[in-house]
């Protein structure tokens, strides 16, 4: 940075009047501090295969739609662009034509995010398949027109296809005698397909039905879907019809039908590869900062005398309130729960927990040391931590239905590094709507698709579908599939998603280091005082993202620290 | 006059004594040497960055005895700023973290610390010289003899500017 200037004994040759130097030099040393040192946020995702050792990173893919993932962005004043750098690695190379993967990116107002507008196309990358290196992309947004303050940036995923092959008998023929049809959740293949028998396989598929030629789609009844995983299920008391599960988002509309029930049985189930992104990275930096040129000292239309230096210093000041550190930004990992694999991690992106009666903890992040300098220990250093999140509850249950309330407290705990020493903030909300999610219930001992599957599953909000997806009878299971932990962009905007804000003021001035952990517990039953009634069933909290900064604005340096 | 400037606003304190005569030059009281100590403290300590940022929730575990080297993420330094703090909290784990270019070469290994025993422990050091805006970070984990390894977090953050490093 070059445009800085010693403010020292070398002005005695260089400026006269010094007043005037001063003036003019420390507001330029302000405005090249903010111009040449926006703020940052990253987020790095990723984890450990406990089994292997292998490093998992998220895999994304949108098929007909872009996946969404949300951050929280705080915008500081006089910011007119931002850059979003995603670093990934594509690997696939499925895509008939175009791009493998495109990748794109917006900001809006919260607001808009969560009401419904249509979303902009944004910023977009197309990018190619068969890599065997990781990439930065890096895409400019125009901010210019948003309010200061919380913003949502979103990066997108939108795939490139691969041409459709039919799923067939093991033995590469007919297609139709392997394919039975759908319920509201899946496709369902007999013994016969040529599927594997794994159990579950997850796989970045869309899910076609055409006729065996391959040419005529069958009926608007059975849309594409993207598939989330499909599941091979040999147990003694299914029939062997049903062997096979590809599960769908969203769901099927309510008129089932039995594809080919019928005697010409002539319609096939097909995949199509998708494009699929392996995500290392997203990190977000203000790229042009238009910071106020420095101002005359005197007004040409009014007697000459000197400004005060209350207001200049009333400026520098709010600079320093409003540029303030980014602790953490987007959405976590979590929860701890194992999956069908019996290893943890289920999830690579995704904060989500059952919540209990007394708190549990949801996601973490390292605090402290918040724009302080500690010379000698005795210097200003800030306190207050601001936690930013978009939340959405779902609870699982049998039967579709209205919300659910729950009177559900979240708090907002710092610690030391060790988990002592605990500072908490509470915030109780009363009624907040659980939006159900269908027990994912089938009849394990199915003789034919009339009594296999969901019949009410379409009936669910899909969105709460899809992140309540996995909780089986037993309503343990959280479980893992192409869509985890993404928001698909058809269902944004139905005011389901809550956007809330926590602020918590450290009380351990003496510890630098401190860990934020947001928590969350529910009431004993509904707000409404019925009971929960299957075992294990409990409202789900899921934080879509969350950001943590160092608290602007409301923290107001002492007068006796700035001197004054 | 010293004692009138903020210590806060003083990023080197022997080494403000030109720019705090100055303000004595000028200055009745310390209200000059307030307004030039100001901006220099702004300068050193303001948009600070936590360039890499992680807590495992999960915790990242490993029985593996040589380094698992997790993926090399992108992230940036603000200008003129080439020192970093890194800060871990692990269990029977050895964790180092590198500072790589965008091409992928080590500028150094900003960090080595082996988590002695089986309950989480936490350590920090400062690395300084880096000299690329543009850089990506790289975390590895291992078991130091037996057992598991457990990372609880990892938090590289960028350390003010000091006086000697000003333009």
């Amino acid at each position: 940075m070059t445009d800085f200037k010693h403010i020292d004994s070398t002005a005695y040759a260089a400026d006269e009047p010094l007043d005037s130097f001063l003036l003019r030099r420390s507001h330029e040393n302000i405005k090249a501090v903010r111009e040449h040192r926006g703020r940052l946020g990253a987020w790095h995702p990723g984890t450990l295969n406990t089994s292997t050792s292998a490093v998992v990173k998220p895999q994304v893919s949108g098929y007909t739609q872009r996946s969404l993932i949300p951050f929280l962005w705080h915008l500081a004043p006089n910011v007119t662009e931002i850059k979003v750098a995603v670093r990934h690695r594509v690997t696939t190379s499925h895509a008939v034509s175009g791009y493998e993967v495109q990748l794109s990116a917006f900001a809006v107002e919260v607001s808009h995010f969560l009401n419904g507008d249509p979303l902009p196309d944004g910023q977009t990358s197309d990018l190619s398949g068969g890599a065997s290196t990781s990439t930065t992309t890096t895409l400019t947004l125009d901010v210019s027109d948003l309010s200061r303050g919380w913003i949502v940036v979103c990066v997108g995923f939108l795939s490139g296809e691969s041409a459709a092959v039919e799923i067939t008998k093991s033995s590469g023929v007919h297609g139709p005698e392997v394919y039975n049809g759908y319920t509201t959740m899946f496709h369902v293949c007999d013994h016969n397909a040529d599927l594997g028998s794994t159990p579950t396989v997850i796989n970045h598929w869309g899910l076609v039905v055409k006729t065996e030629a391959g040419s005529t789609k069958f009926s608007d009844s059975v849309e594409s879907r993207q598939m989330l995983r499909y599941e091979y299920d040999s147990t003694g008391g299914l029939s062997t019809d049903l062997t096979y599960r590809l599960y769908v988002y969203p769901q099927f509309p309510p008129n089932r039908e039995f594809v080919n029930s019928a005697s010409s049985d002539n319609q096939s189930l097909y995949y199509i590869e998708l494009g699929v992104a392996d995500l290392e990275g997203v990190t977000i930096y203000d790229s042009n900062v238009n910071h106020p040129p420095v101002r005359a000292a005197l007004d040409a239309s009014r007697p000459a005398g000197a400004t005060a230096l209350v207001s200049r210093v009333s400026e520098q000041h709010q600079v320093f309130l409003e540029n303030t550190r980014f602790h953490h930004l987007g959405p976590s990992q979590n929860p701890t729960e194992t999956d069908f694999s019996t290893f943890r991690p289920v999830n690579v992106i995704s904060g989500s927990r059952i919540l209990t009666t007394s708190y549990t903890d949801i996601c973490s992040c390292v605090v402290g040391r918040g724009d302080l300098l500690e010379a000698g220990g005795t210097n200003y250093r800030r306190m207050v931590y601001t936690l930013r999140a978009l939340i959405y509850a779902t609870y699982p249950t049998q039967a579709p239905g209205p919300p659910v309330p729950f009177n559900i407290t979240l708090q907002l705990q710092l610690t030391n590094p060790d988990l002592s020493n605990p500072t908490n903030q509470e915030v109780p909300v009363s009624r907040w709507p659980c939006t159900r999610a269908p027990n994912m219930r089938y009849w394990p001992f199915a003789t034919n698709m009339s009594n296999y599957g969901n019949n009410y599953a379409h009936e669910y909000d899909s969105l709460a579908y899809l992140l309540g997806f996995g909780p089986q009878h037993s309503m343990t299971g959280f479980q893992r599939h192409t869509l985890r932990g993404v928001l698909p962009e058809g269902d944004m905007g139905r005011r389901n998603i809550f956007d809330v804000e926590i602020q918590i003021e450290d009380d351990q001035p003496l510890v630098t280091r401190r860990i934020a952990t947001l928590q969350a517990k529910r009431g004993e039953n509904t707000a409404d005082g019925a009971v929960i009634g299957i075992p294990g069933q409990a409202p789900r909290l899921h934080v879509l993202t969350w950001s943590v900064i160092t608290t602007p604005n409301s923290e107001e340096v002492p007068a006796s620290e700035l001197g004054s | 006059m010293a004692a009138v400037v903020p210590t806060h606003y003083q990023y080197d304190t022997p080494g403000d004594s030109s720019r705090i005569a100055l303000a004595r030059t000028i200055g009745e009281s310390g209200e000059v040497a307030d307004y030039v100590e100001r901006p220099n403290f702004l300068y050193a300590a303001s948009n600070l960055r936590a360039i890499h940022e992680r807590y495992y929730r999960p915790t990242l575990q490993t029985t593996s005895t040589s380094a698992i080297v997790l993926p090399l993420y992108y992230t940036r330094l603000s200008t003129t700023r080439d020192e970093v703090e890194v800060f871990t909290g692990a269990s029977n784990a050895t964790v180092t973290v590198g500072i790589y270019t965008t091409g992928g070469s080590l500028i150094g290994t900003a960090y080595s610390h082996t988590h002695s025993g089986a309950s989480l422990t936490n350590n920090f050091a400062t690395y300084t010289g880096i000299t690329s805006t543009e850089v990506l970070v790289g975390v590895t984990i291992r078991v130091p003899t037996s057992g598991t390894a457990e990372l609880y977090f990892v938090r590289v953050l960028e350390e003010v500017l000091l006086a000697a490093d000003l333009p």
